[in-house]
């Protein structure tokens, strides 16, 4: 699943170990995320879009 | 196999706290090695002696000398590395990654120091000339509290510390864990039959308890590096 985090932390200048500890995972998981090795789990998700103030589908997209 | 990745850059600690880790894992990765070391060259002396050389002791020893990599490469993995750029970065993300290392670490060396008084204990304490790997269980001796106690810690290191350790972990090392322990549990599953059947037909000696327990061992540690490559 393709998703725009990478961009979203580059926005913020975040680095993978501080949006890591935001979201209260790895920075193994992050990097695997933004890398579309790894698909969040729903409760992940709906971390990762109340951080950046989003909807999930704004953020994760199945269809691009 | 639940396992915890120290940080890349940045450990988190005060330089002195680095210091301290650098010795306890060179201390500790010695003491492993040479222990392992000891162990790999009793085991292959004896087998040489005995003149009967069978796959099962080959299987021995090549569990023993992936032992010896595995030391070598958690020693690489868990050395702390300090960058120029440590401590520049410190938002409330990085704060709490840091804090999440340093449990981490905390749980890797209540795992190391309860093996360590395992190895220490079954090392001072052995009353028989046995030997774990071989399969001689009459001359197996310890004393009967101790062996209690050393059961107590064994299933502490093998059931109580991994099963916490999948609450430290989040879902994507989650999932290599499930991996890695699926991995170990279908080869016991499929292997202790295979290997019964392929002794039935006269190709492997009979089925080992600790050729089993190896299977396992070995097969979670290979699927645990799959899923690692993979994910």
């Amino acid at each position: 699943m393709r998703n725009r985090l990478k961009v979203l932390r580059a926005e913020r200048d975040w680095s993978q170990a501080e949006l890591a500890g935001r979201l209260d995972v790895s920075r193994q998981a992050v990097n695997a995320i933004e890398t579309g090795k790894h698909d969040p789990s729903l409760p992940l998700a709906f971390r990762i879009a109340r951080l950046f103030d989003m909807r999930i589908e704004e953020i994760f997209d199945d269809e691009l | 196999m639940t396992n915890f990745d120290p940080p890349r850059t940045g450990t988190g600690m005060s330089e002195g706290a680095v210091m301290l880790v650098r010795i306890a894992i060179v201390i500790g990765g010695v003491i492993a090695l040479i222990f392992l070391g000891a162990t790999a060259v009793g085991f292959i002396s004896a087998v040489t002696e005995g003149d009967n050389t069978s796959a099962t002791d080959i299987a021995i020893i090549s569990g023993i000398l992936l032992a010896m990599a595995g030391v070598i490469y958690a020693t690489w993995r868990f050395w702390p590395r300090v960058t120029s750029g440590e401590g520049l970065s410190a938002g409330p993300g990085e704060v709490r990654t840091r804090q999440r290392n340093r449990t981490q670490m905390l749980y890797i060396g209540v795992a190391a120091g309860i093996g360590g008084v395992i190895g220490l204990a079954t090392g001072l304490f052995d009353q028989g000339d046995g030997n774990l790997f071989g399969g001689d269980w009459e001359d197996l001796k310890l004393p009967p509290l101790l062996a209690l106690v050393l059961a107590a810690l064994l299933m502490g290191a093998f059931m109580v510390l991994p099963l916490y350790g999948f609450r430290m972990i989040d879902d994507y090392k989650r999932e290599q864990n499930f991996i890695a322990f699926t991995g170990g549990c279908v080869s016991v599953l499929a292997g202790f039959p295979v290997w019964a059947v392929l002794h039935a037909g006269g190709f492997v000696p009979p089925p080992h308890a600790f050729g089993i327990f190896a299977i396992a061992y070995v097969s979670m540690f290979v699927s645990f590096i799959y899923a690692r490559w993979r994910l």
